[in-house]
Formats: structure tokens, C-alpha cells, sequence
């Protein structure tokens, strides 16, 4: 055997040999341009790879059971570098006083980061690695806290930006906010009834059968009959009552839903509202149906309100009626894709002639703002319900492999940053969660870099997995190393950090699941989840919870076993 | 002959658009049908606040079909939608024989539109699986299309919910917008 072996296992020394010298060249280059942290990590990977080779041509040797630590940067490296990143530490260390042990570090990654790039064949499971309890993906090689490790679990959000508000010192009291474009602020006091908790899942299943039994007094579901102005409290400020199923059964011809809806609308004070800010606020409480004869019914209850609260305004409600449901037609045409042939001003103008008092036509000033406001500001409603923006916009994503800037809508909810290809989209084309991150401010490109805060490895994160000739359904981890995002100015800079920063959290990666983790792979997302910290995630896209497993492995391990076999 | 052949490749290649309206009393099974239409197409997309709006494509056009209706005040605001309109899709439940009257009204209000006088007109008849439904000679009758003057129109009997009878209607649309052009 070791006659046969001879052979490959020189050359394959040779090998070895060659390309630790050629990572020693590089390293010094590196070096010798300033970048200190690569270098060392560079020679880190280097050793580590030549050990595994060292072991897997020649069998494990049991002298050499522990692979070589991976030298720390000195003191003084991480000081300087911790200077260069300019990143609040004192606010970073705030809540991180536990000392954890640094384990040994070692592992390879590979430098490859490029979303949906993921082609790469699987190495063989090598028993020698599999039976290694390595660390995985901890390598730290410059823990930029000396040792320490950040534990989190009490650093929450601030408030974030929602339309009901339980009013303090009366549990059963909600508002219901509505915040205009232009600032005005108006808020309804709502007086929460006792109705049954599971109504909510039962007016879920079936709207129809639940009102009726609340309203009639169902011995099996309440011990009382509540009035419409109950229900109508309850269907508004209930969170569990799906906006769908809510807008579905508001836009119902039959008496209980007319009831409903009209009470509804009378809990609502549109005095200080114009016609189209009440709109978007009535709007925002639940889906408005796509059936025509639906949205007929909606708005002509809608129209009904809002002349009550305006008589001044429209002579009769069949005005603001038909001026409601134009609106509505406006926001499909302007903001539907299927729509190709988009209505324009004078269009909007001319269909509206004559729909006022006997036929006369609506002050063209009138239907001018309302064009403008719906044409800019898309009536919609906030559908990702597990996203509660705390700040969004558009930003330029630097691509990972290819370095191109790709632009996304991003959101920042609770610790994670979502990225959407459009503002519309359901599931995001990836998202970070923003843990153990530091952010580096670059202000003459007007970026911000999102990093591991522990140095070089890999980030948690995670993107939709791409599917030749499918509509991408799964997540998978992605492999970047760094996200850099660019913004619109300094000013919107300026927010982003301040936003990121915020909400960025220190978690420890639970130990538990190390042991399923094999070396050379990060912590995948399911990690993530296991920590509890991206709770918010799980409800909302099932398909992250259960990502696939990294498939890239290292590929300087790739070479060896190839050639092994 | 070059005229022949780049017809031919024409009609091959082109995709041509087509407006078409979708009108129907509620609950005769418009949303059914166009989302059934509308099958095998992942919809990954918050849909827009409003009307039900869809387009397909189907053989070489494009329909773009739009979901209709409301009370008579509103309907002078379908004029803008009614001017570029080639061709009307009328669904009626067939086993709803009380409103099969008023659906008839619908139907002839709407077409009385002098926008809409050059619209085919393809009428499903919806529901065709229910117990009591109308065969499609029976509501040809009460719909009153033989009194149809220089209308091109179809009926197809449909089950909108297994799809059965929606693309033979379709095809007739399709052909009919091809002999148009």
C-alpha cells in the first residue's frame, strides 16, 4: 500500500508545497500593500489546506490529530484596524459582556461569492473531516474584541412604524393612525369589545357564518350578541383577521356586511382628511377586493361617509361615489403592470367629465391633485405583514462576484435587511440578517459595507435560489463575504447608518447546533432562526426556514480529493 | 408570393395586443375565469389596489382583459377603457335563471355603447356543471343574441372552475381578431 501510494503522494507533496509557496508570495504582496488582515487569513487558509492534504494523501496521522492554530493578529493590528472602520465599538460593546472562549481557529473559505452561483460539484465527504468536532466557520482569525464574543438578546428595535397603537393605561383601547403625506397626523380611538379569540381564526375560515353567529348571539361562541359598532371595532383593530379575507367580506351585498362596513366607516373621522388622503387611510385597514361590482359597493359606502364628514365639499354622495371609484381605476391604470397604455392627465380629466351635480363637470384643480397624488403615491397596502419597515428605499447592491450595481429596493425591519428586486414583489431576492455586522462608511462613494464584525468569513445570509427556466421558489445561503450598498446622498447615507446601526444585534451562534455544522461551511440561516433573533422571518417565508445546505466547499479541498480519486 | 410569405411569417411572429372587457353580473364567475386563464403563471407580485387586471397570451395575441362592471353612475367612467376595446367577454351563471333577465339587460346596455359597436362578443355561459343550468341554446334565447344585428358573437358553455370550455372560446376570439386584421 505504501508502494502504491508512493507515487501520487510525492507528486501530491509537490503539489502542496507549490501552492503554499505561491500563497506565501501573495501573502506578502499583500502585505506589502498594507492589507494586513488578508495576508495573515491568506496564510491561515494556506496552512490549514496544507494540512488537510498532508493528511488526506498520507492518512491521518495520529501525532498530528489537531490541525495548527490559526495565528492571531497582534494587538496592535487589531487596534489600528478597529481605528480605520470608525464603527461606534462603545455603543458595539454595550450589551456584549460575556466572555466567550475563542475557539481554535481554523477552516478555509473560498473567496467566491456570487448569488445563485452555486454550481459547484460537492467534494466527497471525507471521514477525516466529518470526525473532526471543528468549529464551524469561527475561525475569527482577528476578533477585532480580542477574545470576545457579543451576546445579545435584550437589544430590541425601536418602535416601528404601524397604524394601530394600543392607548396606554386602557388595555382596551386602540388607535388607528393614519400619517399623510404631508405630515398631518389623525388617530381614531377605538374601544376593543370582548369577543372570543378564536372568532378571529373562525372569521378567517368563514366571514359569513362568524358575523352572523356574533351578531345573532351564538351559545357555542359568545355568551352575548354584539352590536355592528362592536363588531366593526373588533374587525379594524384585530390583528389576526387577515386583511384579504376582512376586504372580501366588507365588499359582500348582504345586510350584516352593509352593516359592517357602514359602522366601520362611522368609527372612521375623515374631517381633516382630502378625498384621497381618506381613501388611502380607509384603504390601508384591508385589502380592497378586484371584483368591480366589490369595489362598487366599497366605495359607495366610502363616498357615503365622507360627504357626511364634508358636506361642503360634493353636493351629493353619488359624486364623491363615482369620483372614488375613478380613483380606484386611476391606481389600477397607473400602477398595474398588466396595464401598458397608462392614462394621462387630460385622459383622467376628460373621464370625469360631467360626474358632478346634473352633469357638471369637477373644478379641473380638484381632479389635477388627485391625478398627481395617486399618479406619484401608489394607493397600496402594506402587504408584507411580517416586514414592519423601520426605514426603506431604493439602494444600489454591489453584486458579489461580479461587481455590478444592481438596484433594489431595500428594507430595514426588525434585524434584517431585505432586499426586493421592486417595491411590489412578495418575497425578497435576499436578505441579512444583521448579526455580529459592523458597517463601514464610505463617504466619497456614498456606500456603506456591511461586514462580519469578527472579520473574514462569511456572512449570514441569504438569496433566492435561482432555477434554470423556473420562478424562483427556495432560499438558499448566500456566500458573500461583504454587502456594499450604495445610497443616494449623504444625507440618505447618513440615515441608513444610523438605521443599521441600530438595529443591528450581537448574537452568540448557539453551540448546540455546531455539531451539525461542518467545518468550512457558515452557520446556515436555519441557524438563524434556532437563535430566535430573525423570528419575524420564519412566519413569513417558510421556504428560508428550511434552506438548502451549502454546496460549495472549500475548493482548495476540492483539488485534493480530485486527485485522491 | 413575398407578400404570402411575410404575411405568413407575420402572423407567426407578431404579438398583437387586444383589449378585452370582461362584464358579467356578480358572482357569474368573471374572477374564476380569468384567473383560470391565467393558470401555470406564478404570481410573485403584491397585486395592485383596484381592478382585477390580467394579461395573457394566447396564440399570437395578447389579451389584456379587464374586470367590469358597477352600477350606472359609474358607468360612463368605463369610456376611456371602452374606446381601444376589440372584444367583449360576457359571463353569465347559467344556472341562475332569476337574474338571467337582468344579465340580458347588462348585456345590451353595455353594448348599446357606441365605443363598443365593432366588439365581438363571446359569451360564457358559466356553470354549465350545476344541476339546473341552461343549455346554451336556452340562454342564447334569453339573452337575446339572435337580436344582435351585425354583431359577430359566440356562445361557449363553460365550467369555469375546471376550465372546461375556456379555451375553446378563446380560440374563436383568437381566429376572429386574426381574420381582423
Amino acid at each position: 500500500m505504501e508502494g502504491t501510494e508512493g507515487g501520487p503522494s510525492t507528486s501530491g507533496r509537490e503539489q502542496l508545497m507549490q501552492s503554499l509557496s505561491e500563497s506565501v508570495d501573495t501573502a506578502e504582496a499583500l502585505e506589502a500593500a498594507g492589507k494586513y488582515r488578508e495576508a495573515a487569513q491568506l496564510t491561515a487558509q494556506s496552512l490549514t489546506a496544507a494540512w488537510n492534504g498532508v493528511v488526506q494523501t498520507q492518512g491521518a496521522l495520529p501525532t498530528m490529530a489537531q490541525p495548527p492554530k490559526m495565528p492571531l493578529p497582534r494587538k496592535s493590528y487589531v487596534e489600528r484596524y478597529k481605528r480605520r472602520v470608525r464603527v461606534d465599538w462603545e455603543k458595539w460593546n454595550r450589551e456584549s459582556r460575556r466572555e466567550v472562549p475563542l475557539p481554535a481557529g481554523k477552516g478555509s473559505w473560498e473567496d467566491e461569492d456570487e448569488e445563485g452561483e452555486e454550481e459547484e460539484s460537492n467534494t466527497l465527504d471525507d471521514p477525516i473531516e466529518e470526525g473532526d468536532d471543528a468549529d464551524p466557520g469561527q475561525a475569527g482569525s482577528n476578533d477585532a474584541n480580542g477574545g470576545t464574543r457579543h451576546h445579545s438578546s435584550s437589544w430590541q428595535p425601536k418602535a416601528t412604524v404601524k397604524n394601530l397603537i394600543s392607548v396606554p393605561g386602557s388595555p382596551d383601547q386602540v388607535e388607528l393612525v393614519h400619517t399623510c403625506a404631508n405630515g398631518v397626523r389623525v388617530a381614531n380611538t377605538l374601544v376593543v369589545p370582548d369577543i372570543p379569540m378564536r372568532a378571529n381564526h373562525m372569521f378567517n375560515a368563514d366571514a359569513k357564518g362568524t358575523i352572523k353567529s356574533l351578531f345573532e348571539g351564538d351559545k357555542d361562541l359568545c355568551s352575548r350578541t354584539f352590536s355592528y359598532d362592536e363588531l366593526a371595532s373588533w374587525l379594524l383593530s384585530s390583528e389576526k383577521i387577515s386583511k384579504l379575507k376582512l376586504g372580501d367580506y366588507l365588499g359582500r351585498s348582504d345586510a350584516h356586511a352593509i352593516g359592517c362596513i357602514t359602522a366601520a366607516l362611522n368609527l372612521l373621522d375623515f374631517k381633516s382628511l382630502t378625498l384621497d388622503e381618506a381613501l388611502r387611510f380607509f384603504l390601508s385597514l384591508f385589502r380592497l377586493p378586484g371584483e368591480a361590482q366589490q369595489i362598487d359597493r366599497v366605495m359607495e359606502s366610502f363616498a357615503k361617509r365622507y360627504t357626511k364628514c364634508h358636506p361642503n365639499v360634493f353636493k351629493s354622495a353619488d359624486t364623491a361615489y363615482v369620483l372614488a371609484f375613478s380613483v380606484i381605476m386611476l391606481n389600477t391604470d397607473a400602477h398595474s403592470p398588466q396595464v401598458t397604455n397608462k392614462m394621462t392627465q387630460e385622459e383622467f380629466i376628460r373621464n370625469n367629465r360631467g360626474i358632478g351635480e346634473n352633469d357638471t363637470d369637477l373644478p379641473s384643480e380638484l381632479l389635477i391633485q388627485l391625478y398627481q397624488s395617486i399618479v406619484n403615491n401608489e394607493i397600496k397596502l402594506e402587504q408584507r405583514e411580517f416586514i414592519s419597515s423601520v426605514q426603506e428605499g431604493w439602494l444600489y447592491k454591489q453584486g458579489g462576484r461580479i461587481k455590478t450595481w444592481k438596484k433594489r429596493y431595500t428594507i430595514l425591519s426588525g434585524n434584517v435587511l431585505y432586499y426586493f428586486k421592486t417595491p411590489k414583489d412578495i418575497s425578497p431576492a435576499g436578505f441579512i440578517p444583521l448579526e455580529n455586522v459592523q458597517v463601514i462608511r464610505h463617504d466619497r462613494t456614498l456606500t456603506f459595507e456591511l461586514k462580519s464584525a469578527d472579520g473574514g468569513r462569511e456572512m449570514k445570509s441569504v438569496h433566492m435560489a435561482k432555477e434554470k427556466g423556473k420562478q424562483p421558489t427556495r432560499f438558499e445561503s448566500g456566500h458573500h463575504k461583504s454587502f456594499v450598498f450604495r445610497t443616494q446622498g449623504i444625507a440618505s447615507l447618513d440615515d441608513w447608518i444610523a438605521a443599521v446601526q441600530e438595529h443591528a444585534v450581537a448574537v452568540e451562534i448557539p453551540q448546540g447546533s455546531n455539531a451539525s455544522i461542518k467545518r468550512g461551511s457558515t452557520p446556515n440561516i436555519k441557524t438563524a432562526f434556532d437563535a430566535g433573533s430573525t423570528k419575524a422571518l420564519t412566519c413569513s417565508a417558510p421556504e428560508a426556514a428550511a434552506p438548502t445546505v451549502l454546496k460549495g466547499q472549500p475548493s482548495i479541498r476540492n483539488n485534493v480529493n480530485t486527485y485522491r480519486t | 408570393m413575398g407578400l404570402i410569405l411575410s404575411k405568413a411569417w407575420a402572423s407567426l411572429v407578431s404579438k398583437r395586443d387586444v383589449r378585452l372587457l370582461m362584464v358579467g353580473l356578480d358572482a357569474a364567475g368573471k374572477t374564476t375565469v380569468l384567473y383560470k386563464l391565467k393558470l401555470g403563471e406564478v404570481v410573485t407580485t403584491i397585486p395592485t389596489i383596484g381592478f382585477n387586471v390580467e394579461s395573457l397570451v394566447y396564440k399570437n395575441l395578447s389579451f389584456n382583459v379587464w374586470d367590469v362592471g358597477g352600477q350606472d353612475k359609474i358607468r360612463p367612467l368605463w369610456r376611456h377603457y371602452y374606446a381601444n376595446t376589440e372584444g367583449v367577454i360576457f359571463v353569465v351563471d347559467s344556472s341562475d335563471r332569476d337574474r338571467v333577465a337582468e344579465s340580458r339587460d347588462e348585456l345590451h346596455r353595455m353594448l348599446s355603447d357606441d365605443e363598443l359597436r365593432d366588439a365581438t362578443l363571446l359569451v360564457f355561459a358559466n356553470k354549465r356543471d350545476l344541476p339546473n343550468a341552461m343549455n346554451a341554446a336556452e340562454i342564447t334565447d334569453k339573452l337575446g343574441l339572435h337580436s344582435l344585428k351585425q354583431r359577430n358573437w359566440y356562445m361557449q358553455s363553460t365550467c369555469a372552475t375546471t376550465g372546461d370550455g375556456l379555451y375553446e372560446g378563446l380560440d374563436w376570439m383568437a381566429q376572429t381578431m386574426n381574420n381582423r386584421k
